[in-house]
């Protein structure tokens, strides 16, 4: 016996109730501001199903509520500047969830999108990341939305989503972004406007000792963001920054070394920063240690450029180091987290650290002052292989007690 | 001119004649992707060291092994075969390939366009294991592949016999003129890396830097006999039926003997950053890891004067 089947209807019936309701409410809002109203539309952006909606009914929502009543909330003339303020903020926080939700749903063949890319992708709204003048290693990012809203991006282990120092923030971009972008940061913090955002909030997990984070879900591509790939470095221990270990490095009477010090930016000391950080490996060339590990994967990245005469760009030779280094994690990397046994690093972790110090590796030209486009040839990615010979003498030494 | 080195250390050491060949590594913290490597032989004597320079590459030596007919074999990263005696044919992968032979009538000559990463073997019968998972055979004349493991450690010729082993659960055998793939107890995890196998007390024993021993049953299985989740295990060798252990930056340590009434337990014999460890001539030798100047460590187990540090 054949079944008839009916073609799906573009949304449930639940989320478009949903969605007449909001439009009910916006009208409402648009002639006279009732706090209720505001409130009751606030509670229902949270539950509304955005994806089940259809496109065209989605697009008008959205519209209506980015620009014609945040514009109208915001603009509105009350004494109490204070409430005034934290209504818009409720607001803008609001807006920035439904923003990022939204920006989610981007299909995965568009993943490697940054994060304002992504928000801009969704069709309904244009944010552009904020230029900064004074770029300081690991600091924080801003995405400015073309409707006025400023979110600052940081990262760390306060459960909080959103932050509440936001006088700190201000500071740091103070020292960051040009006058301009600071105006209107300044402005938009006035309002209510600006929220501080912590992009792992969403990936903390609490061991039994200590808190960190679930590397298997944070996405790759907020590695574009320092504070980001600051917090996810700190967790390939032991790290340092390049300046501790230059110091460790100088003390003369040290015979043995904990390892050997490799910066991300591997052995390219001309671009590191002196605030950069990197990690340690074990030993030299020793069989079964980190480093010989990575120097094996280093020359064989580096023949394959020899022998096929390649001119590598800074991107494909990075790409090169993120599989070397996914590959270092899975096969070589001792995890150790307290109370567990030690383990290698699963492939998500791994690539997910590999991410992070390719875009660190494509940071550094960015930070330098030299100007290296990453799809130009890249004179750095070509394997520095002829050195100069040690020169050895034959000689005699009377042995000494190893204490 | 050493000095222009930050980090010299002696990667490997191996038996010939009256001396000791040490494998080094020339490195620096910035701009080195191919650290060059010198061969050196040191012989010891009473109360000194004699070290003399053998050869000197620009390009990273991976492995060295000595024949019983006392030639030095050695492999480097960009697949080069040396040896110690003038048999080879000078074939060159790399335009700038350099070499500096100060003793010893060395040559070279292309093996493999692959990765070698360590040789064993007779001036006949030589093999060389590759990154990419090659096994190459060399029998004086010609080379033949055969399938071996990928990611390989070390070649080891315990007990009589050729060993290969690396990451991932990874052994091999050469008996009767093949290679068997040897195999693990189910609940050691697949990525595991088995880092060395030495033979103690009529068993294999390996060990792992994820912090296992593992001694092979009479089923030829490989089990865990000790979890010591905080020392990774680089190597282990034996003197007198005593199994010594280097345990990274955790020391030197030893198994206590079958008859002790403490099995369960490693003991701590020095502390110290140990990445291998190699029993010669009754000497048990730990190499260290990065060190400034290429010093290694032999401990001398029945002598009054224990631990010295040999200058290389």
């Amino acid at each position: 016996m054949g079944y008839i089947t009916y073609p799906r209807t573009s949304g449930s019936k639940k989320d478009i109730k949903r969605a007449q309701a909001i439009l009910v409410l916006i009208e409402q809002l648009l002639l006279s501001f009732d706090p209720n109203n505001l409130s009751l539309l606030l509670t229902l952006i949270t539950r509304i199903g955005w994806a089940n909606l259809p496109p065209a009914l989605r697009h008008k929502l959205l519209q209506l509520l980015y620009y014609d009543l945040f514009r109208r909330i915001n603009a509105r003339k009350v004494e109490d500047a204070k409430a005034h303020r934290n209504t818009v903020n409720m607001m803008t926080k609001a807006l920035v969830d439904v923003a990022f939700t939204i920006s989610n749903k981007i299909p995965s063949n568009e993943a490697e999108l940054s994060l304002h890319e992504r928000l801009t992708a969704s069709g309904h709204w244009a944010v552009s990341l904020g230029q900064k003048v004074n770029p300081v290693h690991y600091s924080q990012d801003l995405l400015i939305f073309d409707n006025g809203i400023h979110v600052i991006l940081n990262a760390g282990m306060s459960r909080g989503k959103y932050g509440t120092d936001r006088q700190k923030e201000i500071r740091t971009a103070a020292r960051l972004y040009d006058t301009d972008t600071l105006q209107t940061l300044k402005v938009a913090h006035k309002k209510g406007m600006l929220v501080t955002l912590n992009l792992l909030a969403d990936y903390i997990i609490k061991g039994n000792t200590d808190m960190g984070y679930d590397l298997e879900v944070i996405p790759k591509n907020l590695m574009e963001y320092c504070s980001v790939r600051y917090e996810v470095l700190k967790l390939i221990k032991p790290f340092n920054s390049y300046n501790q270990s230059a110091h460790a490095n100088n003390l003369s009477q040290q015979k043995i070394h904990g390892g050997k010090n490799i910066s991300f930016a591997f052995y390219l000391t001309t671009l590191i920063r002196e605030s950069a950080l990197s990690f340690w490996v074990e030993d030299s060339q020793t069989r079964g240690t980190e480093c010989r590990f990575l120097t094996i994967q280093l020359i064989i990245i580096a023949r394959k450029i020899i022998t096929q005469r390649l001119e590598p760009t800074l991107l494909a030779w990075s790409e090169e180091i993120e599989s070397a280094l996914i590959e270092f994690f899975t096969t070589v990397r001792v995890k150790r987290v307290a109370d567990r046994s030690p383990r290698l690093y699963c492939q998500k972790e791994a690539e997910v650290l590999a991410a992070c110090i390719k875009q660190e590796l494509l940071q550094h030209p960015l930070c330098s002052n030299e100007s290296m486009p990453i799809l130009k040839s890249c004179p750095i990615a070509m394997p520095n292989i002829a050195i100069k010979l040690p020169n050895l003498e034959s000689s005699e030494n009377e042995y000494i007690e190893f204490l | 001119m050493s000095n222009d080195f930050d980090y010299i250390t002696v990667n490997k050491v191996v038996i010939q004649g009256g001396g000791i060949i040490c494998l080094q590594s020339y490195e620096n913290d910035d701009m080195c992707v191919m650290p060059p490597a010198a061969i050196k032989k040191v012989t010891l004597y009473n109360k000194y060291a004699h070290k003399t320079t053998l050869l000197i590459t620009n390009v990273t030596l991976a492995d060295i092994t000595v024949s019983l007919l006392g030639t030095i074999w050695a492999v480097d990263m960009m697949g080069h075969l040396y040896s110690s005696k003038p048999k080879l044919n000078g074939s060159n992968l790399y335009e700038k390939l350099e070499t500096q032979a100060y003793a010893l009538k060395w040559s070279y000559q292309r093996a493999t366009e692959q990765t070698p990463v360590c040789i064993i073997g007779e001036d006949s019968d030589l093999w060389i294991a590759t990154f990419e998972g090659m096994l190459i055979h060399y029998d004086g004349e010609s080379f033949t592949s055969f399938t071996g493991i990928k990611r390989p450690i070390r070649f080891k010729k315990v007990n009589g016999d050729y060993f290969l082993m690396g990451y991932a659960c990874q052994l091999m055998q050469y008996k009767n003129k093949q290679w068997h793939a040897m195999t693990f107890d189910l609940s050691i995890a697949s990525d595991t890396p088995i880092n060395d196998v030495t033979y103690a007390n009529g068993q294999l024993l390996a060990v792992s830097n994820l912090g296992l021993i593992l001694r092979q049953q009479p089923d030829n299985v490989f089990a865990i006999t000790m979890r010591t989740p905080n020392i990774p295990w680089f190597s282990c060798d034996t003197l007198n039926g005593t199994v010594y252990l280097a345990g990274g930056s955790k020391g030197a340590y030893k198994l206590p003997k079958p008859e002790s009434n403490n099995v369960s337990e490693v003991a701590l014999i020095k502390k110290g950053y140990f990445v291998a460890v190699k029993v010669l001539d009754r000497k048990v030798v730990f190499l260290q890891a990065s060190t400034t100047s290429a010093n290694f460590v032999c401990y001398l187990p029945s002598e009054q004067r224990q631990w010295i540090l040999v200058s290389t």
